[in-house]
Formats: structure tokens, sequence, C-alpha cells
């Protein structure tokens, strides 16, 4: 019995103590954006879905989407979410808060851009708040170690964009992020998990490399401006009334079905599902890079 | 040996457990702190909002029916001071079914008032102050409520201020939105608005024509509620705004009530366009005009009747 | 004061065994013999595989999609670091031509063949090597541990030689990886409309699996194209597969240089 006790008391001790393989992850990430190019810069194309897990409300909240929405003054400062880490092109500073008596590191800091908060993932396994709590810019995550990578889960997020031509997030979304260091090169895999919009989680992953070019903290501040859209207006597009859904078959022959995205757009059956109705344009006509 | 094992276990297990989350405390009731001295209640029928200070406590809501122990309960947690005044911003059972008894938990401010006892206001109680339409709609509704439920101190006014806790309170009539009954209640110092039900981060707005509510006022209402409200910016990443706390669902900030307008104001517009084709109402309902936010906010029949209330109203305006 | 001590007396015990826990924890996690035994035999690197690569995988194409799902324009390189000299083999591209060639299978090299939409069968050829097949095309590549190197003066294919390491993993994670370094490749299109590689070009991948949120694996494959001819900086994508439980959808086809 003594010795059941003993044994016993070990594992749970054992367990209890975090896993010992953590890995440094601070430094400049410069990123590499070498897939999704134009949509990560520039950005998208309207109505472009393609790959998109949607389900019909995402569908029809993406086609009411006009991008004059963010000239509107209550959004001219608006920020996008955690995701625009996937989403956008901006490179990564990272950082260890270590908690000022014990040492151990209390948080990672993900630095912000111009247009997304700093994201502080906290490691000493505090919960996430409840579902009354205010969602605010940053959203709220915490990260464990699994080995050598880090898995940050990010909840109490603000409505966004999963693209910035108005596939939409919502605020019941979950963001997971993966973090794999090899060397010098960081890669890291998202997952968007929304039940209001998406039927199964939709997936990125973005590479980096490291850098002694300093990354850049956080974003600068802001002030709305006056951009032509006056306060209460809110533009959209009725119901089969958005001019672009044939933006992707005038530039690459794609057609409008696929565009318009769902899950199985993401699989390769799909492609015998279009073959037909797909015409390679004789040359690339625009954004050819 | 027996003993020490005992502790060391004991000590292993709280240092797993320590990162479960927190349930909700009191049978599903919980206080969200908002500010220093503010905070919400959440589980009681209708968010509650709760002012502390020296003066005593200020209470936006009184909850619904069922509810005023855990209430009382919860805020016995947070002060030992009585409740003061209870401000109804809007008429709804889950707003003001708790009124009596918290009421009576509470202590009237008019402790001078001439002949004591008796002839304190409201038996000695909390006050209850809100718009007459507060008055109006909970006279209509049968049974009766009883008279120490109904709000003593009625005001005509668009707007009415008082100061309690050292903190400015105005709260602001707002015609004709959810139903002809709806208030904002903006805490100067806290910068906290409490909303009422013209704000239901969990559904589609309830607009209940039958009431005096309309959509065209439901909108304006919403306008005027980010109109109370300030972003933080121009530190959006680091700073936080005027807080929110809507009727239904979590304290929110004035994006919140951005998106719940612009929601509102899209599906308007497309009951509209399709009223402009003659579909009736029926064929409208078919056409699913509220599809780009059915999966957020349409729980149990809220699409249709949001629906509903958007036809009625517009064909009510045309008429 | 007596309970005082008892209590000392506990948590210094305590501190003692958590020590323990937490020097002796990862030796049993790992296996290793134990005090006084004879040294373990080298396992092999499919017994010592800290991640389970096989079965059948599905490509999933939210990445690249109009580069990857449908032939990609003439003339459209967005994303692709490439020289001048690389630009003016790409503007020559003819599908026409290509097709004519015969040489169909440029665009599913090993630069590139897990960018192409379809089907990956993974299996253990034997205890040393890792087999991947692709129904796409019809590839086959083979990973080799060990010691293993091509033949002095083997001639470059398709799919070159490829030497494979495992990464990271143990002590109960899964955050292990493959790590392959493949050179030797016939020269052949990073994207079917031509981007071109060398027979120079140079490829390292990493393989890992991560877990999803329904907690089934996703196998995301990091590829890092190096070509000092053609590429001004390495190309780096990453590719991502879910598992599928059996080959129902297996669909092998061949090679296109129009589709």
């Amino acid at each position: 019995m003594k010795k059941a006790i003993l044994v016993l008391t070990l594992l749970l001790i054992s367990r209890a103590i975090p896993a010992l393989a953590e890995i440094d992850l601070s430094g400049s990430w410069q990123s590499i954006n070498h897939e999704d190019s134009l949509e990560r810069g520039g950005g998208p194309y309207p109505d472009d879905w393609t790959g998109l897990p949607f389900n019909e409300s995402g569908r029809a909240k993406a086609l009411s989407f006009s991008q004059s929405v963010i000239s509107m003054p209550e959004r001219t400062c608006w920020f996008q979410t955690q995701w625009h880490i996937a989403a956008g092109p901006f490179s990564l500073r990272m950082w260890a808060v270590p908690d000022p008596v014990t040492g151990k590191i209390s948080a990672w800091m993900v630095g912000g851009w111009e247009t997304r908060a700093p994201m502080t993932i906290w490691m000493d396994g505090r919960p996430h708040p409840s579902k009354n709590a205010p969602h605010d810019q940053t959203g709220f995550t915490t990260g464990v170690w699994n080995g050598n990578e880090l898995v940050a889960t990010t909840t109490h997020l603000k409505t966004g964009y999963i693209r910035r031509n108005g596939a939409p997030s919502s605020d019941q979304a979950t963001i997971t992020t993966h973090f794999r260091r090899h060397g010098d090169m960081m890669t890291l895999v998202l997952f968007m998990d929304d039940p209001v919009y998406l039927t199964e989680p939709y997936i990125l992953s973005r590479s980096y490399n490291l850098s002694t070019t300093p990354v850049a903290m956080g974003g600068p501040p802001c002030i709305v401006g006056d951009e032509g859209v006056e306060s209460g207006r809110v533009p959209h597009y009725l119901p089969g009334k958005n001019p672009f859904t044939e933006e992707m078959l005038k530039y690459y022959g794609i057609p409008p079905e696929a565009a318009m995205g769902g899950a199985e757009t993401a699989y390769p059956e799909y492609r015998e599902k279009i073959r037909a109705k797909f015409t390679r344009p004789a040359k690339c006509a625009i954004n050819c890079g | 040996m027996k003993r020490f094992l005992i502790v060391a276990l004991g000590l292993a297990a709280s240092v797993i457990g320590a990162g479960r989350a927190l349930e909700a405390q009191d049978g599903g009731l919980e206080a969200v702190k908002v500010r220093k001295n503010f905070y919400m209640l959440a589980g009681a029928g209708g968010n509650i909002g709760v002012q502390l200070g020296s003066d005593g406590i200020v209470l936006v809501n009184a909850g619904g029916p069922n509810t005023s122990d855990k209430v009382l309960g919860a805020l016995k947690t947070l002060t030992d001071l009585p409740i003061r005044y209870i401000i109804n911003a809007d008429a709804g059972t889950d707003f003001v079914a708790g009124n009596e008894k918290l009421a009576r938990a509470g202590y009237t401010i008019f402790t001078n008032a001439l002949g004591g006892g008796a002839g304190l206001p409201n038996g000695g109680g909390a006050s209850i102050l809100s718009h007459d339409s507060v008055l109006r709609e909970m006279s209509k509704v049968k049974p009766a409520y009883p008279s120490g439920a109904l709000p003593n101190e009625a005001f005509f006014t668009a707007r009415k201020a008082i100061r309690m806790n050292d903190e400015g309170i105005e709260i602001f009539y707002q015609p004709s939105a959810h139903t002809s009954a709806d208030s904002f209640v903006l805490f100067r110092a806290s910068d906290v608005v409490v909303a009422g039900d013209v704000m239901d981060t969990t559904r589609f707005p309830v607009i209940d024509v039958a009431s005096g509510g309309s959509i065209a006022g439901e909108i304006a209402a919403l306008n005027r509620l980010i109109d109370l409200t300030i972003a933080p910016t121009p530190y959006i990443y680091k700073d936080v705004g005027t807080y929110v706390i809507p009727g239904h669902g979590r304290v929110s900030e004035q994006m919140e009530v951005v998106d719940y307008r612009d929601m509102v104001v899209l599906v308007r517009d497309n009951v509209a366009d399709l009223i402009k084709q003659g579909k009736t109402l029926d064929q409208i309902k078919a056409a699913r005009p509220a599809l780009p936010y059915e999966t957020r906010y349409g729980v149990a029949g809220a699409t249709n009747a949001f629906i509903e209330s958007i036809y009625k109203s517009l064909q009510a305006k045309k008429s | 004061m007596k309970k005082v001590l008892e209590v000392l007396k506990v948590l210094g015990v305590l501190g003692v065994l958590m020590v323990l826990g937490v020097l002796v924890g990862p030796a049993f996690a790992q296996g290793r013999g134990g005090r006084g035994g004879a040294p373990a035999a080298p396992q092999t690197p499919k017994a010592a595989a800290p991640i389970d690569l096989t079965g059948y995988w599905v490509s999933v194409v939210d990445e690249d999609w109009r580069y990857r799902m449908v032939t990609p324009t003439k003339g459209d390189y967005q994303g692709v670091p490439m020289t001048p000299d690389a630009r003016k083999i790409a503007d020559t591209w003819d599908p026409a031509k290509e097709e004519a060639s015969g040489e169909l299978c440029k665009s599913y090299g090993a630069p590139a063949i897990l960018r192409v939409p379809g089907r990956l069968h993974i299996t253990w050829q034997d205890d040393q090597t890792l087999r991947l097949d692709t129904d796409a095309g019809k590839q086959t590549r083979t990973f080799h541990f060990g010691s293993w190197k091509p033949a002095a003066g083997a001639p470059h294919t398709i799919q070159g030689d490829s030497v494979a390491v495992w990464e990271g993993g143990g002590r109960g994670a899964t955050d292990g990886s493959m790590k392959v370094e493949t050179t030797n490749l016939k020269a052949g299109f990073l994207r079917k409309n031509g981007v071109p590689y060398s027979e120079n070009a140079t490829v390292t991948e990493y393989f890992e699996l991560v877990t999803q949120p329904d907690g089934s694996p996703l196998l995301v494959v990091t590829i890092s194209t190096t070509d000092p001819a053609y590429l001004r900086q390495p190309f780096v994508i990453s590719s991502h597969f879910k598992k599928e439980a059996t080959d129902a959808k297996w669909k092998p086809g061949e090679c296109s240089a129009t589709w």
C-alpha cells in the first residue's frame, strides 16, 4: 500500500512539472511571401474564395461585402484579427516575458503590426475568460509546449476577415497556431475554426527566416479620417448584385462556382468537376509577378 | 510517512488542477468585472449593470422571474452596501421581474422624508427609476405586476440625469426601438453604457411592433448607441474603449455595436428590396434575406421573427 | 513547534521528490536501459521514427489555388523569386510543345510534386527506406536513412536522390519531423506554366505532423528549393495533407503538361 502511494505520488508530481523540451522562438522572423504572395501583399481578388470551406452564411456574407466598408468612420481604425499573421505579409517579432519572481516564461509575445495587435501567448496555465467577457483587439491566447512545438489557442476574437476581400471570420472563431522551428527557419501552421461561417477548419501555413534586421514590435496609433463614407451608412451589396463574381473567370479562366468557395474546392477531385469549364487564358494580363 | 504522502498528493493534484477553466459561480449567474467599480451580472434573465460605491448599489435592470435570490447573493459578494436605485432600461420581463424583491432588499436614499417609516417612498426600499414608457408598458401586463414592482420615479423627458457614487448617470430614452420603452443608461466616469435589448449579441433583435417597436427606431437607437461610445483610438492595440452592456450576451465595445447595427441595416435593406420587387412575406422569408447572419444570430426561430418585424415595420411606414 | 517541524520535513522531502521527478522523468520516457545493463542495440530508422508518416494522405489546396488546381496562366510568376534567366525560359513555355515532346512529367519532380493536387501513399520499403507514391503522375520518391549515398555518376532523375534524417520528437511529444535533402534532379518546372528549376537545384523538406482541432493529424511539408541558376533565393512553400483511412479514393493518373 505504501509503495503504491509512493509510486502514485511520483507519477503525479512528474506530470505537474512542465515538460523540459522548450525551445527559444525569440527574434526577428522575416516573412517568406512566396505562396499566396499577391493575397498577402496587395490583396486577393474580389470574390476569390477558392479553397475556402464556406458554409452558405459565409458565402452570403462575403458576397454582401463592399470594400467601402473599411472607409466607414467606425471602421477606419479597425484592426485585423490575429488571423492576419497568416493572411498578411508582415514579419514577426517574438520575445519571451519571464515571471519576475520565478524566472519562468509566463508568456510569449508576438509583436503587432500597423493593422494587427500584439499577441500575448500566456504560458502559465491561466484559463480563457468566460463567454460573457469582452473580446478585444488582441483576442485571448494561451500556449502549451508539445516537445519543441508551441501550440497557441486564441479565442475571444472580434469579427474580422479570413481574406481581405470580405471572406468573414466571426467572433465565435478559434485560431490554433502551431510554431515549429527548424534552425533559422520557422513554420507556422494556423487553423481557423469558425462554426459560424465554415464547414471545416481553414488551414494556412507560413514560413519565416530568422534575421538580424529588427522587426517592429507594435503598430502606430490611428486617428479616424474622412474617407467619403458618411456616418451611419453601411456599404454592402444586395443579394445577386455583387459585381465581381466573374473576376476570376475574367483573369484566369476559373469558373465562378469555384471562386465561390466551399470545402470541395480544396480537394483533388474538384479538378475533374471544373476541367471542362476551365479555359486557360492566353497569357497573364495582370499581377504577373 | 502516510501523512506526508497524502499532503504530497494533495499538492500535486492542486498544481495539475490549476489550469482548468473557472466555472460560473452561483448556479449559472456570473459577475463580470467591467471596471473597477462596475460589474455585469449575466445569467439572471437580461443582463444587469451594477455600479458600486460609497452611496450604495445602483442597478440597471433587475433580472427575470425567480432570479432575485441569486442576484442578491451575487451582490453580497461584491459589497455589503444596500441597493439604492434600480434603473429600468427595458420593460421586458427579463429586466423588471426582479424589481419588487430587489427594491425591498434595498434602502431608499430619501430617508429624511416627512413621517419616516410608512411615509418613505416605495415603502423604504430602493427607488425604481425609469422613463414613463416603461411604467406604461408594465401597467399593460396581465396578470398585473404588484405595485412594489412598478417604477416609482418615472420621467417624461428624453433625458434624465442623476449623480450617484461620485459619477454622473444619464438616461436617454430611445423611442420606438425594440419596443416603445427602451433607454440607454450612460455611466460617465465608468465609461459604460447599459443598453437593454436594443442590442443582444446572442440573437437577431426582437422588435415588438405591437408594443411600439420599429426597424427605423431600432437602427436609430443603435446609431445613437454608437455615438455614445468611444473607440480606443488612437491606441487601438493597447487600450479599450467604452464598454456596452447589451440586454443579453457579452460585454461589448463600440465595434460590436457597429457589427450589430450593420447586420440590422443589411437585413433591413434586403427585405426592403424584396418588398420593392413585390414579394409577399412568405416569399421574402423563403428568399432568406438574413442568410449572411443566420448561423450567428438565428437561434430558436429568431430569423423569421426578425424578418417579419422588419416587414411589418416597413409596411406600416408605407401606410 | 513540533507540527512546524513536521511540516518542514514534509516540504523538504517533497522538494527532493520533485527534483528527482525532473531528473529521472525524461530518462524513463526515453526508455533507456537500466544501470549496469548492456547498451541497447541501435534502433532502425523505422523503429526510431518519432512520428508515423505512413498511410494515405490527400492534399488540401487552400493556398496558391490558381497555380495548383488549374494550369496557371503563361507569364504568371507571382511569388517565385526567379532570376532573369529563369524568366527568359519561362516566357518560352508552350504547353502544346511540351505535350508533343513526350516529357509530360516536368512539373511532377521532387521540388513540385507535393504541390500537385492528389493523394500520397507512404510506406516503409524496408527498415531504412521510406517510400512515397503519388497517384497524380504516378511518381515514387524514396527517402534513404542512415549512411546511404547515391552511386557515383548516377543519372539525374525526376525525383532525384533523397537522404532523410529524423529530428526531434520523443518524450511523448509529437513534434518530430523528417528532414529530407534531395539532389541529382533532372531539370523541371516549379509550376506547370514553365517556371524552371535546373539540374543543379537542391530541395530541403521537413515532413511533420500537426494536430488538427479535431485531433486528427495533418501532414505539413515545408519545401525549400535552392537553385543558383534560376532562383535568386530559396523558394519556400508548404503543402498540407489530411489522412485518409483507406485507399478508396486513390486514383492513379498520368502526368499532364497541360492540366
